[in-house]
């Protein structure tokens, strides 16, 4: 990519507990999320051209607009991406797509995290989650009268496949967690700011689906993000360092674990693989990985898809390294989601906000030494839609 | 009220053959008349090679066990009835791998691997038949 776009600017509702309840509407929070992300780049809403949006419960369709139209933004490029947590990394490669094609050079992307309001008649939202009971669905005729629904069984599908073809180490797993959480613990903000767990913490917390543990299952949370894509002159008018979107990639194969064509190897290969050709670097040169943690499987088989590790050496990998922020593979240095919450669907957010603030040295004292090159991953629905991002700092 | 058990599938006209030879305690699988590959789910098409001619043929229904897990808590409130169902996929044959759950067995001597025959679930929904499995 040649003079590639950056991200310049970021902002993240504090998470809050998922019984709370989000003041004002899923518009007024993306709304805020906008104009809060531009400030924080030292920019306005006159810069403004293009909104990748995702949320927006207010309406089922025509987000784009609703959004432009009660923000008084005049764009020329909106996007809705859906690819559940792949989406961040989805919304931020077609912003500098779109840049890269000059239709426009500040581009914010923008999730209200949470969750839709409950239904005029009490109902909670769609008990269905992921899945489609829609006539026509495949998993409404084969999937769903079997009680195949939600995430945890199908994660735990995968895991369980795992163990069969290279050996399950729970200790390592839960080594996976402890050294997440102690990131997490010291991220202001994050839902589990100042807590801490220890690996048997976690081999101790309730079995939910075998083999996974509660404290392996990501904590949902309310909350929200936004970042702003900016040209590479854009950028320089704007108050903090650029992270250079200089390589991504993104890949889809199925919806459903079931169909998967290799299960323990999922799209991200692909998509990383990528990635790192489009960005002239590979998974050694880099300075620290945020990679997406809804459960410590979508971690482990991430590790290995993109290059860390060898596939079935993913295992030992966490267990040879140091993960923290100043350890020698920094690894979700604020705590992932795992430590800091899965603001809905912002969940990849907390990867990619995090990246930039490591690219753009703005992580204080959390800051990776000589951070310079960062991979940020997504994963959307059970390991069925993998995106991969190279951010790289002008250090 | 008493609350929705399940939710029955929901059965398009393509796929109606698989549903009819299960209520005759059979097992039909499309396969494609180009690359011989089968298909699960039933299609339109063959997803291995694009061949838009598929044949059903007989399966005799047995299967190994890909892989499960158990859910300690209800996936939706309509299957909250079931007590830590064992769910599971089973393959069939190559690119065959089925949703569906363990009948007959305890938690523990689940193995990936290990056969299983079928069993027909008349019972579950009215007027159509599951198909599950047992050692």
């Amino acid at each position: 990519v040649s003079d590639p776009a950056a991200i310049v600017g970021f902002f993240e509702f504090p998470p809050l507990r998922f019984s709370a309840t989000m003041p004002g509407t899923s518009l007024e929070q993306a709304a805020e999320l906008t104009l809060r992300a531009l400030a924080d780049a030292g920019l306005g809403l006159r810069d403004l051209n293009g909104l990748v949006c995702q949320g927006l419960y207010v309406t089922e369709l025509f987000k784009p607009s609703t959004l432009a139209e009660y923000l008084g933004a005049k764009i020329q490029f909106g996007e809705v991406p859906d690819l559940g947590g792949a989406s961040a990394v989805g919304m931020v490669w077609r912003a500098a797509s779109a840049i890269a094609l000059g239709l426009c050079d500040v581009v914010v992307c923008v999730v209200n995290g949470g969750y839709p309001p409950p239904k005029p008649d009490g109902e909670a939202w769609n008990e269905f989650g992921a899945s489609s009971y829609n006539f026509g669905s495949p998993q409404a005729e084969f999937e769903i009268p079997y009680g195949h629904l939600g995430q945890n069984v199908p994660y735990a599908f995968i895991a369980q496949r795992y163990g069969y073809e290279h050996g399950y180490d729970g200790r390592a797993m839960a080594r996976l967690v402890a050294c997440q959480r102690r990131n997490g613990a010291v991220t202001p903000h994050a839902i589990h700011f100042g807590q801490p767990v220890t690996e048997d913490d976690v081999l101790a917390s309730p079995m939910i689906a075998p083999p996974l543990h509660l404290l392996e299952i990501v904590r949902p949370v309310k909350g929200g993000a936004a970042l702003v894509v900016a040209s590479a002159e854009a950028a320089r008018r704007c108050r903090h360092p650029p992270a250079y979107v200089v390589g991504f990639g993104e890949a889809v194969t199925h919806k459903s674990p079931h169909y998967a064509p290799d299960m323990l190897w999922p799209p991200l290969a692909t998509a990383a693989r990528q990635a790192f050709a489009m960005a002239g670097v590979g998974p050694r040169d880099m300075d620290a990985a945020q990679i997406y943690d809804c459960y410590t499987i979508a971690t482990l088989l991430a590790l290995e898809t993109a290059g860390f590790a060898p596939r079935g050496e993913g295992q030992r990998f966490i267990k040879a390294h140091n993960l923290g922020f100043h350890g020698d593979f920094p690894l979700n240095t604020n705590g992932g989601q795992l430590g800091f919450g899965q603001p809905g669907g912002a969940g990849g957010m907390v990867h990619l906000i995090e990246g930039a603030r490591q690219a753009s040295r703005r992580a204080g004292d959390r800051q990776v030494d000589r951070c310079r090159q960062v991979f940020v991953s997504g994963n959307g629905g059970i390991m069925s839609e993998q995106s991969a991002l190279i951010l790289r700092g002008d250090l | 009220v008493t609350p929705a058990q399940g939710h029955p599938p929901r059965i398009s006209e393509t796929s109606r053959p698989w549903w009819e030879a299960l209520a005759r305690e059979q097992l039909s699988l499309q396969r494609c008349d180009s690359c011989q590959r089968f298909v699960f789910y039933p299609r339109i098409h063959c997803p291995h090679c694009g061949g838009l001619s598929l044949t059903w043929r007989p399966h005799e229904g047995s299967g190994v066990l890909y892989t499960w897990s158990a859910a300690a808590a209800p996936v939706s409130p309509a299957f909250a009835h079931l007590k830590r169902p064992i769910l599971a996929i089973v393959e069939l044959a190559p690119d065959v791998r089925v949703p569906t759950t363990l009948v007959g067995i305890d938690e523990k001597d689940v193995r990936i691997g290990m056969a299983l025959r079928p069993v027909f679930d008349h019972d579950s929904y009215e007027g159509v038949t599951l198909l599950r499995y047992r050692p």
